[in-house]
């Protein structure tokens, strides 16, 4: 593997980060190595294979088409494509934006911002620092979102990575999103590969929330069925922001989310809404963990996940309540359906609370379609699997009627049923 | 007006003061007896175990099962992923063993013991002597690690019960101990557990026979004595087909300034439809208000229901030690076994607490019901943490897991670190938490009725742990109430 590393060092023509700082970050890597399944934060996702497979970089791969099927019902769609985590400029679109607003690929908008985006991404923090090293040493590009004091971008920014159909490719983005004082967003950031070869992909995603700035983040990551899909997002809130999260997992043999949320300031809130279906041999691994640092902040997080086949789920849901930040409120819910006998689930939500004056609650369950209902619709007349799949259906709607932007929600409610229907009910 | 606002500061005044002499209340339990001991020079090596097997004499397997451990133990570093904090404890410090003098001529009948010991006890409030006929309770005192006394013999022999000191059994029963010693917690366990598979110097063992229902509760009191004794107990307890026991263990260790060691192992076996309930008070010394001294309970306790229908049932009321490293638990090996377990764990001072359980479902049909409470006052760290693992084969496999902590004072913490793996589609696991603190609508609801802070806290708090409370024998119910509300008062206001 090391070798291999090496190697695409050497080749890399990106200029996003200098070949000095590159061969730097690879050299902590390598003295870190690849997390292993000793580790807590690994404990049920086995990584141990990417030490004997060698990927390499690719860029300059062009696609004519679009392969996403997402529209937006009126307006304009602000989109930028990357494939194998290069920008691609052609399929991209990025219209009637105001001027004094930055959605741009990272080369270019270092181009033009390059002090104020160097400082954001030298302090990434996260306290695994592995993928963040990695990610250093090999980012292509990424997006950058800029959003200046009091404005509001009423259209969903969709940003598209697409996985090429070249083999064994390894793809970094790294991506920032900085809304500052009181402005709003909305993203979509869309996953996809375009055929059935093996790919690793790395996404880190920096979000800094300024003083009341409100962002909803949607994210589907719908890659083939031997992709690797191993994404970071950090972010920070700053006073009375707002931050919404809304994840859809369905593809990828193995993906991995880590979601980190640091309430800097007083009044923060966050609500964070996951949905994953997995089938086969797919291996899907949420971790999300919040840090109210302040006082009164807020927290909400609903995850449901479906699992058939040989599939294997982790939640890991971590809320942490530091010292002297009272009037926390949080609750954490993780249902998961096991729908057949080789499916296995494994959850853990995690409190750990230093402040007195707080209400925090977590629940999670994992159990099977309840026979009761199943039972009632059978007495009504429907066939087992038209019963089934309403039930399914109605447990997995939950999540997506959580989606607040109906253009989103509708391409999201079309996978996820176009998921269930193939993988799920038959 | 201005009346009622001095009357007030007055109350107020008259409540701190009240508080400040409990919140300073010493351990009540704190003395120490002093008996020539018959102690080890401290340290361990291969000979300390040659020494404490040969003083024992006790057949070859049992050296070779120790001196495995040892080496093993050797291999093994201490575990570090609980959530407390504690010096490096140096194992070659360790006064290995212990046994009060009087042990050489075994006394025969409670007159015959030190009348020092039964001092102790009597401090203790154990109902060794006319209590314990009054009680109904038969005890196999533990002083330090050897055991003393032991009253209701007849009885329960009568009934075909094995109720005696570890060392007896390994005389009397050989076959036994060789069969099921270690069946449950291997040597090879964890760091601790091994630690006391080399060293154990005695402890209980009970042996139900089939279809035989104990006749009376069972209850052992465990007491550190000498300085720097580590406390290495090792309890083992098989109920046989149809049987059933009811086992009590309440602790409580007089006041020391270092820290001291207790790292014991319990096994439970459990044959077809037998059912073992296990309760514990422990209440040892905690260490003082700035956190020095205390113990370190680093136990390991695990039950197998290795038979069909098959029950274990753990109850514990933890409010003692500097720091609690424990999680009973239960394997349910047996189609249709359940297991249980009920928690009430109080961290004061600088306590910290890291406890939980582990239920492992193997067999069909199986159920467990994990209820467990924590309370945080003071600087105090109160971690549940806890396994429930379904594995393929456990059709049907039912969980509840329920564990709310209670937060009193703003710098303790509470944690929770639950693990639910499921690998079955048949089977249903349920877990739901909160942490909060005391709610100030119900405290004022008291106040308002006339019921001081400090009982209205107790109150309340005695409420919140009444479902665990309910799962105790009738005499311990009563402690741990009593426990409790000394545990807590002074610490709110």
């Amino acid at each position: 593997m090391k070798q291999s590393l090496e190697q695409n060092l050497k080749q890399i023509s990106s200029s996003v980060v200098s070949p000095e700082n590159r061969s730097v970050a690879l050299n902590n890597f390598l003295v870190q190595g690849f997390p292993t399944r000793r580790e807590e934060n690994w404990r049920y996702t086995d990584l141990s294979f990417l030490k004997e497979a060698a990927f390499t970089l690719s860029e300059n791969t062009i696609i004519d088409r679009l392969q996403t099927g997402f529209k937006v019902g009126k307006g304009n769609v602000h989109r930028l494509v990357f494939i194998d985590a290069c920008f691609s400029e052609s399929l991209s679109s990025v219209k009637a934006l105001d001027e004094q607003c930055t959605v741009l690929p990272l080369k270019q908008a270092l181009a033009t911002n390059s002090e104020i985006i160097r400082k954001y991404l030298a302090n990434a923090h996260q306290e695994d620092t592995r993928f963040l090293n990695l990610n250093n040493a090999f980012m292509s590009d990424g997006y950058v979102i800029l959003v200046p004091k009091g404005m509001v971008i009423e259209n969903p920014i969709h940003l598209l990575f697409i996985s090429s159909d070249k083999d064994n490719v390894m793809s970094f983005s790294r991506n920032i999103i900085l809304a500052e004082e009181n402005s709003a967003l909305t993203v979509f950031e869309e996953h996809l590969s375009m055929d059935g070869q093996t790919t690793f992909a790395n996404h880190i995603t920096q979000v800094v929330l300024g003083a009341g700035a409100r962002l909803d983040r949607y994210k589907l990551q719908n890659q083939n069925e031997r992709a690797i899909h191993i994404a970071q997002t950090l972010v920070d809130q700053k006073r009375d922001s707002q931050f919404k999260s809304y994840q859809v997992t369905l593809g990828a043999a193995l993906s991995r989310e880590d979601l980190n949320i640091s309430q800097r300031d007083q009044g923060a809130s966050c609500a964070l809404y996951g949905l994953y279906l997995a089938e086969a041999k797919q291996h899907q691994d949420h971790h999300t963990r919040i840090d109210h640092l302040a006082a009164h902040g807020n927290s909400v997080e609903y995850y449901k996940g479906v699992l058939t086949g040989q599939a294997k789920g982790v939640f890991n849901g971590k809320v942490v309540v530091h010292p002297n930040a009272q009037k926390i409120n949080s609750q954490q819910t993780n249902k998961n359906l096991l729908l057949s006998n080789a499916a296995e689930m494994n959850t853990k939500p995690e409190l750990e609370i230093y402040a007195d004056d707080v209400s925090c609650a977590h629940g999670a369950t994992i159990g099977q379609v309840d026979s009761e209902s199943l039972f009632y619709l059978r007495s009504r007349g429907l066939d087992s699997v038209s019963a089934m799949s309403l039930l399914v259906q109605a447990f997995a709607d939950e999540i997506v009627e959580t989606f607040e932007h109906k253009d989103i929600s509708d391409y999201l409610r079309e996978m996820t049923h176009a998921k269930m229907s193939t993988h799920f009910l038959s | 007006m201005v009346m009622h606002m001095e009357d007030d500061k007055k109350k107020i005044q008259d409540e701190r003061e009240y508080l400040d002499d409990l919140v300073k209340q010493r351990y009540q339990h704190g003395f120490v007896t002093d008996i020539e001991s018959d102690a080890l020079k401290p340290g361990l090596d291969e000979n300390t175990i040659r020494w404490i097997s040969k003083k024992k004499n006790e057949p070859a397997f049992m050296l070779d099962w120790r001196l495995k451990a040892y080496k093993h133990w050797l291999t093994m570093t201490p575990p570090e992923w609980a959530y407390v904090q504690f010096p490096p404890i140096q194992y070659q410090d360790i006064i290995y063993y212990s046994a009060p003098k009087s042990k050489d001529d075994a006394p025969k009948s409670l007159d015959e013991v030190d009348p020092a010991l039964i001092e102790t006890y009597k401090k203790l409030g154990i109902p060794l002597h006319e209590h314990a006929k009054l009680a109904g309770v038969a005890v196999d005192a533990v002083f330090d690690s050897v055991s003393v006394a032991t009253t209701f013999k007849e009885k329960l022999s009568e009934a075909g019960v094995i109720f005696c000191s570890f060392s007896e059994a390994v005389q009397t029963y050989p076959e036994l101990i060789e069969k099921y010693l270690g069946s449950v917690v291997s040597y090879r366990d964890n760091f601790y557990a091994t630690l006391n598979s080399a060293v154990f110097s005695d402890g209980s063992f009970v042996y139900i026979p089939k279809g035989v229902r104990c006749p009376m509760e069972l209850s052992t009191y465990f007491r550190i004595n000498a300085a720097n004794t580590g406390q290495f107990e090792r309890t083992l307890i098989i109920a046989d087909e149809g049987a059933y026991v009811s086992y009590l263990e309440g602790c409580t260790a007089p006041m020391r300034d270092e820290n001291q060691l207790h790292a014991a192992v319990v096994e439970l076996v459990a044959l077809d439809d037998a059912q073992i309930k296990y309760s514990t008070v422990q209440n040892w010394y905690p260490g003082d208000e700035h956190g020095v001294g205390g113990i370190y309970n680093f136990v390991t306790k695990r039950g197998i229901c290795r038979g069909a229908r098959s029950k274990i049932s753990w109850t514990q009321i933890e409010t003692g030690s500097a720091i609690t490293w424990k999680y009973p638990s239960v394997i349910l090996k047996g189609d249709d076994s359940v297991g249980e377990f009920y928690s009430v764990a109080l961290t004061n001072h600088y306590q910290q607490a890291d406890t939980g359980t582990k239920m492992i479902h193997s067999g069909k049909n199986t159920k467990s019901t994990i209820i467990s409470k924590g309370i945080s006052a003071g600087f105090g760290q109160n971690a549940y943490r806890g396994l429930v693992r379904v594995n393929p084969g456990a059709d049907y496999a039912r969980n509840y897991t329920q564990c709310d902590s209670l937060l009193l004072g703003d710098k303790c913490g509470a944690h929770t670190f639950p693990y639910i793996e499921v690998k079955n589609n048949t089977a249903r696991a349920e877990h739901e938490a909160t942490t909060s603190k005391i709610s100030e609508d119900q405290l004022f609801y008291c106040q308002q009725r006339g019921i001081r802070t400090e009982d209205a806290v107790a109150m309340i708090v005695n409420g919140f742990c009444k479902e665990v409370f309910k799962e105790l024998p009738m005499e311990f119910a009563v402690e741990a109430q009593k426990l409790l509300e000394v545990s807590l008062e002074g610490s709110v206001g």
